[in-house]
Formats: structure tokens, C-alpha cells, sequence
């Protein structure tokens, strides 16, 4: 560990102190944009700036990848660690691109660049990971799955997959999910496989769509055959072809969840669970999974557990006149989160509206008015008289026709889908006005939520 | 009452872009046009494809990592796509699929396999994926075969929406009829590299396109022209027009036309929205 070669030195320093200058007046001036400028900055004075870094050891440094909940995972492996007491360097606000984390290392090292803490824990962007573990030489990498997700700049899944081979060699640990075969099918590239797990979950209901489609195996490319899904594409699976599948005897499983007194069952413990959607019950696997493979005990866990509070969390609510407003945050182009809200939503099973901004994608330039992964998801089960939507309202410029198409091969009815062609918010809420429903679940972007909570905000006023 | 019978190739493995939708549409149609739609999916490499039964093949956008796998699968089933498309016989092939189909594929690391030769163009790997609207004019053609009602392919004359997501240039050969002519978007290359203003292949009834959407749902006079073409080829007469609301999918194409016309755009990208 720490040998830094002349090349990577030369230069380091005061490109370390010019960031860390940074960082320090962006504190000051504005502390939201303090994720990633001082990086930025330091970077283009030193390339290999991540090389630099001394003091890191590789066997308490841990990256966290994959398309959904690495960010949750990472929050929840960094409380778990800082409960037991250790000094982490952490990059707890999501800047997982190489300048997020110089970020990180600029703001959690001595002047001559060495480390101050006992743990790094880096959620690290999938396409970036290669070239921060060629600098950083981490010991554990952890992916929490590998799924369809921001198709303009990854194309497909498998792209992603080759990207995070590029970063494992034979020395290291991976933490695997054993239901999502992507992630699995990594097992055999590390040094040693750890997998993670949650055992079936009640599902939320019959899934019973037109046409459903599973995936292709990571290993031969025939069809992949589920027992159960416990995610979208997550769940325990089997190749029929080659055989590979989920692990019969995964080392870390969640037996049980109980939902109404907001616990976890695990290796014969019982822990509190504070978020209890099915995707974050994975996140905590994983939390169990790292926190024990790094020394802590059964306590150390239940102490942790007990305080946690997701950073950003993923849902918020607010009142619009007599309909209370909840966010159920998705990403574009990223069928696995999309289907959760949906199902979230059907699992209740109050009267409601559903706001549907299936935004223009906008990325990097060139925008683009991608809607097709709202085919992969199933929207079937909100169509149904059962679920008690009182109606759609699909709003935004440009895909509320394509949304409301979307909808309409799904069942809905065409006299309950109400179009708001404006990227307006006040148009949107004027349509839940008209309506009767108490409860509404907007599923969007965090743009348009904020928007339309600011302009909620000013009509309460 | 008449039957459409689609044959569907490994939707499980071809499975990028809620190209279940494609279906759908298909489906839908039919539906409304009082045709029964009998699907028949194709799920494992090993299973038979029972082509002689198809009235229509569809075949979405795959993993290109999968691609030789599906290939060699194909022509161990025996089926001969080459007479079933100077048959007349309608087959949609969309995105990275076009490997297929097509002659050979390059990939980014020099290695190369072969398709089934039905279009004569090669496929080669981009080093970046290009994702961006796309926006088409169906081209028309005399090439092919004369359907049995006289029509010579599955449509001419329409203007398409959708997406495209490039992972692989279309390259053809000049002997090659394209699809469409690029309105707004990345059209093939040349085998120097360089940008055409064309998209996609045909070949008769045998389109290849990177139009994704899903094409189908968000263009249903485009699959009722599909599904026409292909009733047609079997029955011998064309169908009445089906009585289908298209009103919303007309305003989305037209709300996405918009937006691309006036949008920012990147190098090399077809722009003639304004013009057309």
C-alpha cells in the first residue's frame, strides 16, 4: 500500500492544496456545490491526482457500485462503521465520478495527502469504477446489481458488466447479490465471493401482464428462468442451459421481515428496519453482510440499525389543497426503479391519483424523448378497478401522449387519463384539484417534484 | 375469422428497450381489426422455430455480447429466413438486432462473427453508444418482391417517430435498399465511416431499423401497415382500414417533432425537420 510513484507525485501537492483551498471556500460561499468542484479543480492541475493519496488501506477500503442502491448502501455501510466508532471518509452525497471522490480524499487527508480515517467507503459510478480502483487498489467491491439503466450512455447491461470486470482482480472480496444475476455471475472473477441475499418476500400482488419477459444469462446468453421475484429482475433464479444460478446457501440472507413492527431477520437476529421497501431490504443485506466481514458483532449492527436515517431518502410528501402529494422518486431510462413505485403505489389501498411525468431525458445534450423503458414495467395492476385510481394525470410537454399510450395498452381507461401538455407545474395541480381522491403519488424526476412542491407551497401560502 | 399468427424470436434475450410494446401493438391491432393475433414465442436457444406457420417475425434489440449465441441458434433450427422473406414474408428486426441479420459484425475488440447474410450490409461496434430521437421517412422502393395485392413491401410514404439507441453502425453495401430517409437523427455510415442520410435495410418484407419506441406502439398506422401486409400475403386481399383512435400517438409525433426541430444537436446528426 501507499508506494506513489515520481510521475504521480510530482505535482500532487499543490494541486491537493489548491483543492483543498477550494473546498474550503466553497464551504463558505456554497456549501452545495462542495461535492465535487474542489476535485474538479484539483484535477486539472493533476491528472493522476487519485494517485497521490497516501495512508489508504486497501483491506479497509471498500467501493460500491451498480445501477440502483448504491447510494443507500453506501449511507448505510458508512453508519454502521461510524456507530462502531471508526473515522470514515465517505462519499455520502452521491459525487461518484472520479472528481467526487478526489473530493472526498481532498477533504479527508493531511496537507501532505495522507488519509484521516480508519474506513474509506466510496459509492463509485459504474462506468468510473475501473479508473478509481486502478488509483485507489481497493480490497472489497461491492455491486449491488447490475440492470438496465441510462441506455444513452451505457447502451445495455452488459456493458456495464464488462466495465466492472476491468476493476476486479484475483485479490480481491466481492459482495455479490445472489438474486440478480448480473451481479452473480461476478462471483468467480474475485479472489473470494461473498453473497448477499434476501429470501422471498411476499409479493405485492398477482403479476399477471401481458407478455412478460425475463432476461438473457450473463453466462451462455439462453433465457434465464425466476422461481420468484422479490424486484424487478431480482429475485432467485436458474439457467436451465448452463446451470448458473442463484446460490443455494448465500452467506448473508435476510430471513424475515415484518413489516408492521419494522424489523429484520437475520443469522437468528432481529433488527430495526427503518425503510421497508423491498429494494432497501437488499441495501441492508448488504450493511450486514460488509459490517460483519469487517469485525463488527451482532450488537454493533442492532446499535446501528436502530439510528439510521437514509440521507436524501426517497420519499417526501406534501398537501395541494385537500390532496396530500407523495414523491416516489424514479430514474429515467431504469425499468427496476420505475416498477417499485408502481408497485408501491398498488399496494395501497386508499382512493388516489397518479401523476405520471415521464420527462424528456435530458442528461447530456442531445436530449431525447425515451419512454420505452415504461414498456418493461407493469402498469396492470393500477389499471385495475381494485388499485382505485381516480385518474391519471400524464403532464410534460413533450411525453405526456406517449405516457398516456403507455397507460392505455396497460388498460387504463381513456376517460381516466387526464393530459397536461406543459412542463408547468401549475396546470398539474390544478388537475389533482379537480379531482376527489385525498391521496396522489407523483412519480417523476426531482426537478419536477421540486417544482411542483415549490408552486404547492406558494397556493398553501 | 382470420388469424395473424407472430412469431416471436427470444424475447427474453432480446430484450433492451420495452420492446414487449412492439407486440402490443400488433396485438391490439389485430384485435381491433377483428383478426385473431396468435403469438408464438420463441424462448429458448434450443427450441424449434416454426417459421412455415409465421405470418409475422419480430425480433427486438439484444445484447450484442449475445448475438453469436442466437445465431448459431437460428441456423441450427433449420429455418430458412432467406425463403421466407423473397417469399414476401414480413419480419421487423430492430436496433442491435441488425447483426443478426446482416453479413457480419465488427466488434470494438477487432472480433468479428457472421449473421445470417439477409441484408447485405455489415455491422460494426461504436465506440460510444449514441442515444438520441429519431425520426424517419419511409422510403419507397420497388425493390423486393411484388406482395400478393400488389404492394411490393410493408409500407412507403410514412413518416415514423421513435428513439434510437447505437450501439452498432448499419454499413451497406451499395447493392443495398435503405428503409427510410432520415428526417431528424444518426443515420448509417458508410464503410469509411462517415454519415449517410438513410436508415436502416429492406429486403421485400424484411425491415431492419434502429427505430425503437417501442416502433410499433408509438406508430400504430406503421404496424397496421405490417399487419396489412402480412394478412394480405395470406389471404390475398387487403383488410379494411381498422376503426382505431390514433389521436394521441398523432400528438405525441407531432410533440416530439417539435421539440427536435428547434432542439441542440451534436455533429452529424440529420436535421431537415425544418425542410420536410
Amino acid at each position: 500500500m501507499g508506494k506513489v510513484s515520481l510521475k504521480a507525485s510530482t505535482g500532487f501537492l499543490p494541486a491537493l492544496w489548491i483543492g483543498k483551498l477550494t473546498a474550503a471556500v466553497v464551504g463558505c460561499v456554497s456549501p452545495s456545490r462542495g461535492t465535487n468542484l474542489s476535485g474538479k479543480v484539483a484535477y486539472r492541475l493533476h491528472e493522476r491526482l487519485l494517485d497521490g493519496f497516501r495512508g489508504i488501506d486497501p483491506d479497509k477500503t471498500i467501493l460500491i457500485t451498480g445501477s440502483n442502491g448504491k447510494s443507500t448502501s453506501n449511507n448505510l455501510v458508512v453508519h454502521v462503521l461510524r456507530t462502531a466508532g471508526f473515522r470514515v471518509a465517505t462519499n455520502l452525497e452521491g459525487a461518484n465520478l472520479k472528481t467526487g471522490i478526489a473530493t472526498t480524499l481532498i477533504k479527508n487527508s493531511t496537507l501532505a495527502g495522507k488519509l484521516r480515517a480508519d474506513y474509506l467507503v466510496l459509492e463509485v459510478d459504474e462506468r468510473s469504477l475501473p479508473a478509481v480502483q486502478a488509483s485507489l487498489g481497493a480490497r472489497f467491491l461491492a455491486v449491488t446489481n447490475i440492470q438496465k439503466d441510462q441506455v444513452q450512455r451505457n447502451g445495455d447491461p452488459d456493458y456495464i458488466y464488462r466495465k466492472i470486470l476491468m476493476a476486479v482482480d484475483r485479490g480481491m472480496t466481492l459482495f455479490v447479490n445472489n438474486e440478480e444475476p448480473r451481479s452473480a455471475a461476478l462471483a468467480g472473477a474475485g479472489g473470494r465471493a461473498i453473497r448477499f441475499s434476501v429470501a422471498e418476500l411476499p409479493t405485492p400482488g398477482t403479476r399477471e401482464w401481458d407478455e412478460p419477459v425475463t432476461m438473457a444469462c450473463p453466462r451462455c446468453h439462453d433465457q434465464l428462468e425466476f422461481a420468484y421475484y422479490n424486484l424487478a429482475g431480482v429475485g432467485r433464479f436458474a439457467c436451465p442451459a448452463c446451470g448458473f444460478s442463484s446460490a443455494d446457501k448465500p452467506d448473508y440472507v435476510i430471513d424475515s421481515v415484518d413489516r408492521t413492527g419494522k424489523t429484520f431477520t437475520t443469522g437468528g437476529r432481529t433488527y430495526h428496519l427503518a425503510y421497508d421497501a423491498p429494494y432497501f431490504l437488499y441495501d441492508y443485506a448488504l450493511a450486514c453482510a460488509v459490517g460483519t466481514e469487517f469485525g463488527l458483532t451482532g450488537d454493533d449492527l442492532e446499535r446501528a440499525f436502530a439510528t439510521f436515517t437514509n440521507v436524501g431518502g426517497r420519499v417526501e410528501e406534501f398537501p395541494a389543497g385537500g390532496t396530500r402529494i407523495r414523491y416516489l422518486r424514479m430514474k429515467q431510462e431504469n425499468p427496476e426503479t420505475l416498477q417499485s413505485v408502481l408497485d408501491q403505489i398498488a399496494a395501497d389501498d386508499r382512493e388516489k391519483i397518479l401523476l405520471l411525468g415521464l420527462q424528456l431525458v435530458q442528461d447530456f445534450v442531445p436530449f431525447y424523448s425515451n419512454v420505452a423503458y415504461a414498456y418493461d414495467c407493469d402498469f396492470s395492476r393500477l389499471a385495475a378497478p381494485a388499485a382505485r385510481v381516480e385518474a391519471a394525470i400524464c403532464f410534460g410537454r413533450v411525453n405526456c401522449y406517449d405516457a398516456a399510450v403507455r397507460l392505455q395498452y396497460a388498460g387504463f381507461p381513456a376517460d381516466k387519463i387526464i393530459l397536461v401538455d406543459t412542463d408547468d407545474p401549475a396546470p398539474v395541480l390544478a388537475a389533482v384539484g379537480r379531482c376527489h381522491a385525498e391521496q396522489a403519488y407523483l412519480v417523476t424526476m426531482i426537478g419536477e417534484y421540486e417544482a411542483l412542491r415549490r408552486e404547492a407551497e406558494r397556493g398553501e401560502a | 375469422m382470420k388469424e395473424l399468427r407472430i412469431l416471436w424470436l427470444y424475447p427474453d434475450i432480446l430484450n433492451l428497450h420495452g420492446d414487449r410494446g412492439n407486440l402490443l401493438a400488433l396485438t391490439r391491432l389485430a384485435e381491433v381489426a377483428g383478426v385473431r393475433a396468435d403469438v408464438t414465442r420463441v424462448t429458448r436457444l434450443t427450441d424449434p422455430v416454426p417459421l412455415a406457420e409465421a405470418d409475422f417475425v419480430l425480433v427486438g434489440p439484444g445484447e450484442l455480447v449475445a448475438m453469436p449465441a442466437v445465431i448459431a441458434a437460428l441456423e441450427r433450427s433449420g429455418a430458412d429466413f432467406g425463403a421466407y422473406v423473397d417469399a414476401g414474408g414480413v419480419m421487423l428486426v430492430t436496433g442491435t438486432s441488425a447483426a443478426l441479420v446482416a453479413r457480419e459484425t465488427r466488434r470494438q475488440d477487432a472480433t468479428t462473427f457472421a449473421g445470417l447474410g439477409l441484408v447485405a450490409a455489415d455491422v460494426v461496434e461504436r465506440a460510444t453508444v449514441y442515444g438520441d430521437d429519431l425520426i424517419l421517412r419511409v422510403r419507397r422502393t420497388t425493390a423486393g418482391p411484388a406482395g400478393p395485392a400488389g404492394r411490393d413491401t410493408a409500407d412507403s410514404g410514412h413518416e415514423l417517430g421513435g428513439f434510437q439507441i447505437r450501439m452498432a453502425d448499419l454499413v451497406l453495401e451499395e447493392s443495398q435498399a435503405p428503409f427510410a430517409d432520415v428526417l431528424y437523427g444518426l443515420g448509417n455510415r458508410t464503410s469509411a465511416g462517415t454519415g449517410t442520410d438513410t436508415e436502416g435495410a429492406r429486403r421485400g418484407n424484411l425491415i431492419v431499423t434502429n427505430l425503437l419506441g417501442p416502433a410499433l406502439a408509438k406508430n400504430p398506422w406503421y404496424a397496421w401497415d405490417f399487419v396489412q401486409s402480412a394478412l394480405t400475403r395470406k389471404y390475398g386481399e387487403p383488410m379494411a382500414h381498422p376503426a382505431a383512435d390514433w389521436t394521441l400517438e398523432r400528438q405525441g409525433a407531432a410533440a416530439i417533432r417539435r421539440f427536435n426541430a428547434t432542439k441542440a444537436t451534436v455533429p452529424g446528426v440529420v436535421n431537415r425537420l425544418g425542410a420536410a
